[in-house]
C-alpha cells in the first residue's frame, strides 16, 4: 500500500473535524465511547504490538495487538488519548465526543524516538595510585526511562558525579541477557564489557531503588536489565556517527538487527569504533573497538534460545586531582600523566581494557510461566599502568617538590625568588618528559632501569550459571524464584612493559629495598611479571524467592535471598618482608548473605499511586576488601562484620493531563564498609609507606528526588528535577595501619607493623557521594515538524570532598609528649578547621540539545547536538583530602604559609563540551 | 534532489553541520613540544671556569649574558654523603677550577653521571662563595643580606644541560694535606698518608643523623677533616683503621680544609697505620746542639738539634718540652712528628722565621709558636721527650730557674761540645759551653750578638777559645 508522505499530524485533521467543540451540553455523559486504530511503525510500515493506549484522566487503556490494531473504550469525559511505547515519541490525540460514539484514528505512525543522546558510561575509575580513592561514575542510568528525574540524573546531573541517592555504582544490579554483571572485586556493574556499543543497551528495564523485579533481588540503588536480543530491539540497520569534545573525539558505529524471524533464527550484530588524541582533559588519548553479536533461535513458539559474544577493546589515558596550586599554575584542564614521547602523546597512566563476554541460554516466554536458564562467561585482562622509579628524581612533575609551594614552606622560611622560580620552570615544561626519562635509564650503570613502564594488570575468568522463573496466576499472585551459582578467578600481577632504553629492572620494594620475588630471580625483563603477583578466587550460589500480588488498587511484594560466598588468595610470589604469609593458598574466608524486602503499592486513582518499599540485607564484601594487603600478605580483614543494608522508600507518582510527577523520599542505612587504601603518611607513631585498614564505616542516607514535566502546551514542555538529601557517615569507622614489620620500621609501629589507631570521629560528617543537593529546571520544545530543543538550568551543590581518616583519629593530636593544643584556639588553622568537612562550592550550569529526525522513505536519520555547561562554568566535582601529613602539628605548620604543600586534591568538571550524534537508520 | 532539498530544511543541517565545526575547533590546546633534544653544542658561547674570578666582588653575582660554562661532574649525591650540591671541575685530571652547584634536586646522579660533561647555562644563576671556593645558585635574602641557596629541581635540569660529547673517568689530583691551596677548593683531591686520628670517638663514619666531623691525621703532620653526613648510605659502616689515601672534593678555606667523600670506598685507608709505616723510634744520638738568645736582637733566637748517629731518624712522635723559668711542670709543647733529622745533620727551629731569615740569611728549618721551646729567653729549662715518653736529652734542671745558673743563656748561647755524640737525660755543665751575662756557675760572661756569634746549622764546629 502505497504511503502518503504528507506529514502525520496533519493526518487526522480530518478525524479532527468530528470534533466540533468542546461541548458542555454533551448530555451523553457516562456512556462508553470508542476509540479506535491500528499503530504502526511510521519508518517501517509494520505494525505495531503492545503500544499502550490510554485514555488521560482515567484509568482505562489498552495495549495494540500484534496487527496492530486497538479498541479503546472511554468515558465522554475523556479529553486527550495518548499512545506510547518504549523507543517512539509518543501521540497525542485531543478529542470530544460529541456527535457518535466512536472515534477511528485510522492508522497511526509512530516514530522511533532519539529524542536523548546516548550516553557511553564508561565507570571512570580514576584510581589514584597512592590515595586508592577510585571515581565511581554514576552508573545505572543509562537511556532515558520515561522517568524524568532518571533523565535529568543521568544527562546533566552526572555532570557533577551525581549518584542517586548517594549511593554508590556497587549498589546496583546490572544484568545482561539475564547474566548479573557485577564483579566480584568490588560489585560494580561491568559496563565496560560492552563499552562503545549503545545500540543494544538502548532500553534496559530500569527498576529504581528496591523496586521489584523478576530478574532477582536487586540492589538497594536499583535493578537495570539489558536484553540485546534481535526480538528486543528494532529491526533493521543503522549507522551512527558521533562527535564529542568530552572524552573521545569521533565514533562510528553499526548496528543490523534481523529482527525476530518467523522461521527462527535472528541476529543482531553491532561494531563501534571511538577514537580520539585527546579529551577535554589534555593528554587523554582514547581508543576502542568493539562488537556484539547475538543469534537467537526460536525453537518454538514462546521457546528460544540465544548465543552472544561481545567484546570491547578500549585503551585510555587517564587524568589527575590537582591541588588548587596546580589548577591555578597550570589550567583546570591540565593533565600531568602525560608528555611527549618521539612526537606522540604518551600518558604515563592509561587503562587498557579486553574482556570477551558470551553469554548462552533458553528462555521460555509462557501465558503463566516464564522461566530462563542463562549461562556467562567473561574472561580477559585490563591493565592499568603506571611509571615506577628508583633511585631517581619523582617523574612527576608536579611533585611536592617541584611546585612553588615547596619553597612557601621551607623550613628555614619561605624563598620568594625560588618561587618564581619554580612556577617558571613548570610553566615552561609542565608535562613528563619521556626523553629525559630514557636518557636517565640508559647512563645507569648495570643497564638497570630507573625508570620503568608498568602495568598492573588483572587476569581474570567469571562464569555464572542463573535459572529464573515465574509463575503467575489468575488471581493476580505470581511467584519468582532464582538460583545461581558462580565462579571468579583474577591474577593480579605487576608486568613490565618498557623498560625505557634499560636492560632490565631490579625488583625490588623502593620503601624498604627488599625483595618481591624471593623465589625469582632479581632482576626482571620486559614482559615479566614484577612487584606482585596474587590470584584471587571466590565461589559462591544464592537462591532467591519472592512473592507479588496485584489485586486492585493494591499490589504488595515480599522477596528473599540467601547465598554464600567464599573467597581465597593465592599468592605467588614469596616477598622479603612478609615470607611466610606471601606465597601460597590462604584458607577460605566463608561470608553468608542474607536479604528480606517488601513493598506495598496503593493506585488512588487513575492518576496517583503511591508505593512504599523496605528492606534489608547482609552481604558479602568485594573480593578486593577481603584481604587487607593482598599484594604483601593473605591476611584478612582485621573486622570480621559483613556490610550490610537496610532502608526503605515512599514514592508518589501522578499522571495528570497535563503533568506528570513522580516523587520519592528514601532512607537507607548502610553499616560493616571497608575501605583499604596506600600511602605514605608522617604520623605520630613515625613516617612510612602505610596500608590504611577502614572497617566498620557507616552511613546513613535520607533525602527526597523527584521530577515533574507540565506540559503548557502541546509542544512546550516545562519540567523540574531535583534531589536533596543528607549522606553522613555513621558511627566512627575503626582504623589499623599496617607498615612493614621489621627493624626499621617506624619506631612507634608495633613489631609485627600493625598499629590500632582507635577511630576515626567522623560519625555525622557529610559523606562525600555526589552533589547532595541538585535541581535542574528545564524547558523543552517538541516541533511537529519533528524537531527539538531542551534547554536547561541546572545547580549543583552540597559536594564534600573525602576526609582524611586519620586526621580524624586522637593521634593526629599527636603523642603525650606532644606540645599542647590550644583548645581555645577556633582560627583557620586551629584543629578544630583541620576537621570541619571540606564542601566544595555549588555551581550553575546551562544544557541545550536540539535535535531533528527526517523520514525519507525508508530512511530515518536523526541528529543530535547536544551542548553542555554553556557558559563554560568552572567548578570542581570532587576531591579528597591527602593523608601525608598526619600529626596536627605539621599540619598546620604546611598551611601556615597559604600555600600548602598538601592541599586536597581536586576533580575538575568539563567546561563547554558538546556532543553531536547523526544516525541512520534504513 | 528536490525531494532532498525539500525534506532536509537547508537551514536547519547546515545550521547543525555549521555549529558542530565550530564546536569541534574548540578543542583543547595543543600545549607546546617540549624543548629539542638538549644536546647540541653549535652556536653557544663559553667561558672559562678560571674568568669567574672576575665576577666576584663580595656578596653575589646575577649573570644576565647566555653563556655557558663546560665542565665535568665530580660528585652528585650518590651515596647519600652529600646534599643539596653538585660539584663539577673544568678538566678531566689536573683541573684549574671547580665549582659548587647548589640544587635541590634529588638523584642528580640519574642524569648527570659522575665524569659527564655538562653544559651550564649561566643566565639567571648567581654567583656566590661556599667557604672560599665558587658556587652558583638561586638567592634568599636572611635579614636583607642576599645569600645563596639551592637551584628549584626543575630549574637545575633547566640550567644544566649533558654535552653531546661523552665524558669520561675523573682523576683526582694527588695533593699533600699541607699542600692544599684554595685553587683546589671544589675540585676533586686525593690526599696520601692519612689516618684517623686515634682520639675520635666515633667508631663509624657517622652518627645516624647527625653530621660527624671525622680528623684525619697525616703521617707526615698535617691532617684534614672529614665532614661525614648521618643520613649516608655508608653512615654506619666502621671507619677503617690503616692509613692510606683520602679521596673527595675539597671545601672549606684556607687554614680550615675539609673533605667530603662520595662513598665509603673514597676513604682508602688499608695500608699501614701511621704507627706501622713510621714506628717510634728510640733513641739516644738525637741532641739539642745549640740554643740562642742573642742580646741585640730577640726575635733572631732559635734551637737547634743534631743527630750525632749515622742513620736518619723519623722524629714522629718525639716532642720538644720548655720549662719555663722554674716550674716543675712543662710549658710550651712542640710535637716533631712530620719531621725527619738525617744522620749528621742538624734542624733549626725559630719562633720568628721572618726576622731569622733576615739575621742570619737563611730560613729556619721549623717554626714553632712564640713562647715555646725555640723561644726561650734564656732562664728556662728544654728537653727532649721520645715518643715514649722517656726524656731522651735535656738543657737545665727542671724546676729550677736557670738565671745564675750553669744554665743560663740569656743574653747567651749555649752550645754543645763537639765531641758529646750522646744524649743525656740529666744535664751535664761539661758537655756544655754557656755564654750568658752572669757568668755564673763555670758560664762565661760574655753576651752574644747575632748573626756573627751564632752557628744555626752547623754541628759540630770547632771549640771555641775560651
Amino acid at each position: 500500500m502505497p504511503y502518503t508522505t504528507a506529514p502525520f499530524h496533519l493526518q487526522f485533521l480530518p478525524i479532527c473535524l468530528l470534533a466540533v467543540f468542546l461541548s458542555g451540553f454533551n448530555r451523553l455523559q457516562g456512556q462508553q465511547c470508542q476509540v479506535s486504530g491500528r499503530a504502526m511503525d511510521a519508518q517501517h510500515r509494520s505494525p505495531l504490538a503492545g503500544v499502550l493506549i490510554y485514555a488521560v484522566g482515567s484509568p482505562d487503556s489498552v495495549r495494540s495487538r500484534q496487527d496492530g490494531h486497538f479498541v479503546l473504550a472511554v468515558g465522554r469525559k475523556v479529553q486527550e488519548i495518548r499512545m506510547e511505547a518504549d523507543g517512539y515519541a509518543s501521540r497525542r490525540f485531543p478529542i470530544d465526543f460529541h456527535a457518535g460514539d466512536s472515534l477511528a484514528l485510522g492508522e497511526v505512525g509512530m516514530r522511533p524516538r532519539t529524542a536523548e543522546p546516548e550516553r557511553d558510561f564508561i565507570v571512570i575509575g580514576e584510581a589514584s595510585e597512592t590515595e586508592g580513592e577510585s571515581r565511581d561514575q554514576a552508573s545505572g542510568l543509562l537511556t532515558a526511562s520515561r522517568d524524568h528525574f532518571l533523565s535529568r540524573a543521568a544527562f546533566d546531573f552526572s555532570a557533577g558525579f551525581f549518584r542517586p541517592r548517594g549511593l554508590a555504582s556497587s549498589e546496583t544490579q546490572v544484568y545482561f541477557n539475564g547474566i548479573p554483571v557485577n564483579s566480584d572485586l568490588d560489585r560494580r556493574p561491568m559496563w565496560r564489557l560492552w563499552s562503545g556499543l549503545t545500540d543494544i543497551a538502548r532500553r534496559p528495564e530500569t527498576y529504581v531503588g528496591r523496586a521489584f523485579s523478576a530478574h532477582g533481588f536487586g540492589s538497594p540503588g536499583g535493578t537495570v536489565a539489558i536484553e540485546a536480543m534481535p526480538s528486543s530491539l528494532r529491526p533493521g540497520s543503522r549507522a551512527t556517527l558521533s562527535a564529542s569534545s568530552r572524552s573521545y573525539a569521533m565514533r562510528q558505529m553499526w548496528t543490523h538487527n534481523s529482527g525476530p524471524n518467523p522461521k527462527g533464527l535472528g541476529y543482531l550484530v553491532s561494531l563501534s569504533h571511538r577514537w580520539g588524541n585527546t579529551g577535554y582533559v589534555q593528554g587523554t588519548p582514547y581508543r576502542s573497538v568493539a562488537g556484539y553479536g547475538v543469534l537467537e533461535w526460536k525453537i518454538s513458539r514462546g521457546l528460544s534460545a540465544w548465543l552472544s559474544a561481545v567484546v570491547s577493546r578500549t585503551r585510555r589515558g587517564r587524568s589527575a586531582a590537582l591541588t588548587q596550586e596546580a589548577a591555578k599554575l597550570l589550567g583546570h584542564r591540565y593533565n600531568p600523566y602525560w608528555g611527549k614521547d618521539e612526537g606522540r602523546v604518551r600518558n604515563a597512566r592509561e587503562q587498557w581494557d579486553m574482556e570477551p563476554f558470551i553469554t548462552a541460554g533458553i528462555r521460555k516466554q509462557g501465558e503463566r510461566f516464564q522461566w530462563r536458564l542463562s549461562s556467562g562467561y567473561h574472561w580477559g585482562r585490563r591493565t592499568s599502568t603506571r611509571l615506577a622509579y628508583f633511585n631517581a628524581p619523582n617523574p612527576d612533575p608536579v611533585a611536592y617538590r617541584n611546585m612553588p609551594s615547596y619553597y612557601y614552606n621551607a623550613p628555614i622560611g619561605p624563598n620568594f625568588e625560588n618561587v618564581a622560580r619554580a612556577a617558571a620552570s613548570l610553566r615552561r615544561n609542565p608535562q613528563i618528559d619521556w626523553g629525559a626519562l630514557r636518557r636517565a635509564n640508559m647512563a645507569a650503570p648495570g643497564g638497570e632501569a630507573r625508570y620503568v613502564l608498568s602495568g598492573d594488570e588483572q587476569q581474570s575468568g567469571r562464569w555464572v550459571l542463573r535459572a529464573s522463573g515465574r509463575y503467575r496466576w489468575n488471581s493476580g499472585w505470581h511467584l519468582d524464584a532464582a538460583a545461581q551459582a558462580h565462579g571468579t578467578q583474577v591474577h593480579h600481577g605487576a608486568r613490565v612493559l618498557d623498560l625505557l632504553g634499560a636492560q632490565s629492572i631490579s625488583d625490588t620494594d623502593p620503601f624498604t629495598g627488599t625483595r618481591n620475588d624471593m623465589e625469582g630471580s632479581g632482576g626482571k625483563g620486559p614482559g615479566d611479571i614484577w612487584g606482585y603477583s596474587y590470584s584471587l578466587l571466590s565461589k559462591g550460589w544464592e537462591v532467591f524467592a519472592q512473592a507479588g500480588l496485584a489485586a486492585g488498587p493494591w499490589d504488595a511484594g515480599l522477596a528473599l535471598r540467601y547465598g554464600h560466598r567464599r573467597f581465597m588468595r593465592m599468592g605467588h610470589f614469596r616477598n622479603a618482608r612478609y615470607p611466610d604469609e606471601s606465597l601460597g593458598e590462604s584458607p577460605w574466608d566463608l561470608y553468608s548473605e542474607a536479604g528480606i524486602k517488601g513493598f506495598l503499592g496503593y493506585r488512588y486513582s487513575g492518576r496517583l499511586w503511591v508505593r512504599a518499599y523496605f528492606g534489608m540485607e547482609t552481604r558479602a564484601p568485594g573480593l578486593q576488601e577481603v584481604f587487607t594487603d593482598p599484594r604483601e600478605h593473605s591476611r584478612i580483614f582485621p573486622d570480621p562484620n559483613p556490610p550490610s543494608a537496610s532502608g526503605g522508600s515512599l514514592t508518589l507518582y501522578g499522571r495528570y493531563p497535563r503533568t506528570t510527577v513522580r516523587i520519592s523520599a528514601y532512607y537507607n542505612r548502610f553499616s560493616g564498609g571497608r575501605s583499604l587504601r596506600s600511602y605514605f603518611t608522617e604520623t605520630a607513631y613515625g613516617a612510612a609507606f602505610i596500608r590504611e585498614i577502614a572497617g566498620q564505616i557507616g552511613q546513613r542516607h535520607l533525602g527526597l528526588e523527584g521530577g515533574i514535566v507540565y506540559q503548557a502546551s502541546p509542544v512546550v514542555n516545562l519540567n523540574l528535577a531535583g534531589a536533596f538529601g543528607v549522606m553522613q557517615y555513621w558511627g566512627n569507622p575503626r582504623l589499623w595501619l599496617q607498615a612493614y614489620p621489621g627493624g626499621d620500621r617506624a619506631q612507634g609501629f608495633p613489631p609485627d607493623g600493625l598499629l590500632d589507631a582507635g577511630r576515626a570521629a567522623l560519625g555525622g560528617s557529610p559523606y562525600p557521594s555526589g552533589p547532595q543537593c541538585s535541581i535542574a529546571v528545564g524547558a523543552g520544545y517538541r516541533d511537529p515538524t519533528y524537531w527539538w530543543l531542551d534547554l536547561r538550568a541546572i545547580y549543583l551543590g552540597g559536594q564534600y570532598a573525602s576526609p582524611a581518616f586519620l586526621r580524624h583519629t586522637q593521634g593526629f593530636e599527636g603523642l603525650q609528649e606532644a606540645p599542647e593544643i590550644n583548645p581555645a584556639d577556633d582560627g583557620p588553622h586551629s584543629l578544630g578547621a583541620s576537621r570541619k568537612p571540606l564542601a566544595l562550592p555549588g555551581y550553575y550550569l546551562l544544557n541545550l540539545s536540539l535535535g531533528k529526525s527526517w523520514l525519507i522513505g525508508k530512511h530515518y536519520i536523526s541528529g543530535f547536538l547536544g551542548l553542555n555547561n554553556l557558559f563554560n562554568n568552572r567548578y570542581r566535582t570532587g576531591g579528597y583530602q591527602q593523608g601525608r601529613l598526619a600529626t596536627y602539628q605539621e599540619y598546620r605548620t604546611d598551611l601556615r604559609s597559604g600555600h600548602p604543600s598538601f592541599g586536597p586534591r581536586y576533580w575538575r568538571g568539563y567546561g563547554r563540551t558538546f556532543y553531536l550524534n547523526i544516525a541512520w537508520s534504513f | 534532489m528536490e525531494f532532498l532539498k525539500q525534506r532536509l530544511g537547508r537551514t536547519w543541517f547546515s545550521g547543525m553541520f555549521i555549529l558542530s565545526m565550530v564546536a569541534l575547533a574548540c578543542s583543547p590546546n595543543e600545549t607546546q613540544d617540549p624543548p629539542g633534544d638538549p644536546c647540541k653544542n653549535e652556536g653557544l658561547e663559553f667561558m672559562e671556569m678560571a674568568q669567574l674570578d672576575l665576577f666576584l666582588d663580595g656578596g653575589l653575582h646575577e649573570f644576565s649574558e647566555a653563556r655557558y660554562l663546560e665542565g665535568y661532574v665530580t660528585a652528585t649525591g650518590q651515596g647519600g654523603n652529600i646534599f643539596g650540591s653538585l660539584y663539577l671541575q673544568d678538566r678531566l685530571e689536573s683541573p684549574t677550577r671547580g665549582l659548587e652547584i647548589k640544587t635541590d634536586l634529588l638523584n642528580a646522579f640519574t642524569y648527570f653521571p659522575e665524569g659527564s660533561r655538562v653544559h651550564i647555562l649561566l643566565s639567571g644563576l648567581f654567583l656566590g662563595r661556599s667557604g672560599a671556593g665558587w658556587a652558583l645558585g638561586s638567592r634568599r635574602d636572611i635579614f636583607g643580606n642576599p645569600v645563596l641557596d639551592r637551584l628549584p629541581a626543575q630549574a637545575t635540569l633547566e640550567h644544566i644541560v649533558l654535552s653531546c660529547e661523552p665524558g669520561g673517568e675523573i682523576a683526582p689530583l694527588p695533593v699533600r694535606a699541607d699542600s692544599l691551596r684554595e685553587s683546589h677548593l671544589h675540585t676533586l683531591v686525593r690526599i696520601p698518608d692519612l689516618e684517623v686520628a686515634a682520639e675520635h670517638p666515633v667508631p663509624t663514619f657517622a652518627l645516624e643523623g647527625e653530621e660527624t666531623l671525622v680528623p684525619l691525621v697525616g703521617c707526615e703532620g698535617t691532617g684534614i677533616e672529614l665532614v661525614n653526613s648521618g643520613f649516608s648510605d655508608f653512615q654506619a659502616e666502621n671507619l677503617p683503621e690503616g692509613s692510606g689515601t683520602a679521596t673527595g672534593i675539597l671545601v672549606g678555606r684556607k687554614g680550615d680544609f675539609q673533605l667530603l667523600l662520595r662513598r665509603a670506598e673514597d676513604l682508602d685507608l688499608s695500608g699501614l697505620t701511621c704507627e706501622e709505616r713510621y714506628p717510634p723510634m728510640r733513641s739516644d744520638s738525637i741532641l739539642i746542639s745549640e740554643l740562642a738568645d742573642p742580646d741585640n736582637e730577640a726575635g733572631a733566637r732559635f734551637l737547634e738539634l743534631y743527630n750525632a748517629g749515622k742513620t736518619a731518624l723519623n722524629l714522629r712522635g718525639w716532642k720538644l718540652q720548655r720549662y719555663t723559668n722554674g716550674n716543675s711542670s712543662p710549658g710550651m709543647e712542640a710535637d716533631l712528628t712530620g719531621l725527619e733529622l738525617d744522620g749528621g745533620a742538624t734542624l733549626v727551629f725559630s719562633a720568628n722565621p721572618g726576622v731569622f731569615q733576615a739575621v742570619y740569611g737563611f730560613a729556619p728549618d721549623v717554626e714553632l709558636r712564640a713562647n715555646g721551646p725555640a723561644d726561650s729567653n734564656g732562664d728556662d729549662n728544654i728537653l727532649l721527650v721520645d715518643p715514649f715518653g722517656t726524656v731522651v736529652d735535656i738543657f737545665g734542671i727542671p724546676g729550677e730557674d736557670g738565671s745564675g745558673t750553669s744554665h743560663e743563656f740569656e743574653d747567651g748561647r749555649a752550645l754543645r761540645r763537639p765531641e758529646v755524640a750522646r744524649a743525656s737525660d740529666i744535664f751535664q755543665p761539661s758537655q756544655w759551653q754557656v755564654w750568658n751575662d752572669t757568668g755564673a756557675s763555670g758560664t762565661l760572661r760574655q753576651p752574644m750578638l747575632a748573626p756573627a756569634d751564632f752557628t744555626p746549622g752547623q754541628h759540630p764546629e770547632p771549640l771555641q777559645p775560651e
